[in-house]
């Protein structure tokens, strides 16, 4: 982790060195988020992945907090998945104006991320689902890693739209816990 | 019973204990609402790469590779020569408007169409060129046509089928060919571009003689590794690989003052 953060840091002053150590790592995961989203072909998750880097690494000189470089690369991956997706609503994008301060103050959030507390979280919520079909996807997506959202829906013989929703919905999930443990967080 | 919303988000956002107090509580069971909006709402703050980074943490991950093509495609897009995109715009009319529509009306030139796979898909691919002056003018480039130093050339292609492609540029005097960006190829006839502008190359004059390479294959298989072997030798060439080139000699840039 302390290598990463000098790379972030070396990114952040424009070393083409660092910008290539840092697509090498984080490149497969904005890879397997893109593909969660069953309508983009590969050509728009190839999209997705040089968009979503072009814009961390133009940004990143601004992030105040390099700690956070990985979620908020994510954070920027999965708002450009979600434009190529078609699914961001004029609603969502006007959300999106509004929260862009919000993405500038990155101090507002706990700065340790705990990333290993969130995983354990997350695990805990796979297994309080109940066995069906959205289990098996999030255990084939998630915990698998292996198949593509359209992968899924081909071998479970469904709609590839519907193993979007069903990550989603999980993900949502993932979202209201996270977001409830930010808040305890704050208050202590 | 309030469930979250844009006004909720903001109260929170602002630290009202009694908005962060009620929430801590409410969410502390599943709600179907809340969720429904957390869903289609962007942040706050980097919540949304904070549950990504978790989920995708659940994978075993191994030591990843570098994508090379994918870096050489980003760092030209970082560069900061990169050709303005306006600039880009225009030169994309010109070339439409210089080079003619038709195929056979093309300087383009076509080498070494790959003949290694009987009844296969067989890409035929050709390049066009113009360069984009200093002064702002256009002017179509023939084959082993002069252009000045700091011209800018853009390429437009033609081809029969879908596929992709990777354009080289091989300088002369250096012993490897530059990779200059991975693209994809449609049928018919395109500017050659990454959807953010034409792949625009600067002619740095360097050199006295650029030779530019579109090794291109249908569907998306097609490696760098595979690429360079193709154009290294023709028997290394592999099922349906097609070589475009398209040589230019750079003429010095005339200046004034002495040296």
């Amino acid at each position: 982790m302390e290598d990463l953060a000098r790379w972030v840091e070396r990114a952040a002053r424009g070393e083409q060195e660092a910008f290539r150590e840092l697509y090498r790592v984080f490149r497969p995961l904005v890879v397997r988020q893109a593909r969660a989203f069953s309508s983009l072909e590969a050509d728009d998750v190839e999209d997705v992945v040089q968009e979503s880097f072009v814009r961390a690494f133009r940004g990143l000189p601004a992030l105040r907090n390099r700690a956070v470089f990985q979620s908020w690369l994510l954070a920027i991956a999965r708002n450009r998945a979600l434009s190529h997706a078609g699914q961001k609503s004029n609603a969502s994008r006007a959300r999106e104006a509004f929260f862009h301060e919000v993405d500038e103050a990155v101090s507002f959030w706990p700065q340790a991320l705990q990333v290993e507390r969130d995983v354990a979280v997350v695990r805990e919520l796979i297994s309080e689902l109940p066995g069906g079909p959205e289990r098996e996807t999030v255990e084939l997506f998630y915990l698998e890693g292996e198949l593509s959202a359209r992968q899924i829906a081909e071998r479970q013989g469904v709609g590839k739209s519907a193993v979007t929703m069903r990550l989603e919905r999980f993900r949502a999930r993932v979202k209201r816990e996270l977001l409830k443990r930010v808040l305890a967080g704050r208050q202590e | 019973m309030r469930h979250l919303s844009d006004e909720a988000l903001q109260a929170l956002r602002a630290g009202n204990s009694e908005v962060v107090d009620y929430f801590r509580a409410h969410l502390d069971r599943p709600c179907e609402e809340c969720e429904r909006f957390l869903g289609g709402v962007d942040g706050p703050g980097i919540l949304d790469g904070r549950v990504d980074q978790a989920l995708l943490a659940l994978a075993p991950a191994g030591e990843p590779a570098l994508d090379e093509v994918g870096f050489r495609r980003l760092s030209g897009k970082l560069a900061p020569s990169r050709i303005p995109r306006l600039a880009l715009g225009v030169a994309a009319a010109a070339v439409v408007a210089v080079v003619a529509g038709g195929v056979g009306l093309w300087p383009g030139v076509r080498v070494g169409v790959d003949t290694g796979v009987k009844g296969g898909p067989q890409l035929v691919v050709e390049l066009a060129a113009a360069v984009h002056l200093p002064d702002g003018s256009l002017r179509r480039l023939e084959n082993r046509a002069t252009a000045p130093a700091g011209g800018t050339v853009v390429f437009r292609y033609h081809a029969t089928e879908g596929g992709k492609g990777l354009l080289f540029r091989q300088m002369e005097g250096r012993p490897e060919p530059e990779l200059l960006g991975s693209f994809a190829l449609r049928p018919g006839t395109h500017d050659l571009g990454d959807g953010e502008g034409l792949a625009g190359v600067r002619l740095d004059g360097q050199a006295a003689a650029v030779r530019f390479v579109l090794v291109s294959t249908p569907g998306e298989a097609l490696d760098l590794a595979t690429a360079r072997s193709a154009m290294k030798s023709e028997a290394a060439r592999q099922g349906a690989v097609t070589l475009s080139t398209f040589d230019i000699r750079i003429e010095p840039r005339q200046d004034s003052t002495p040296p």
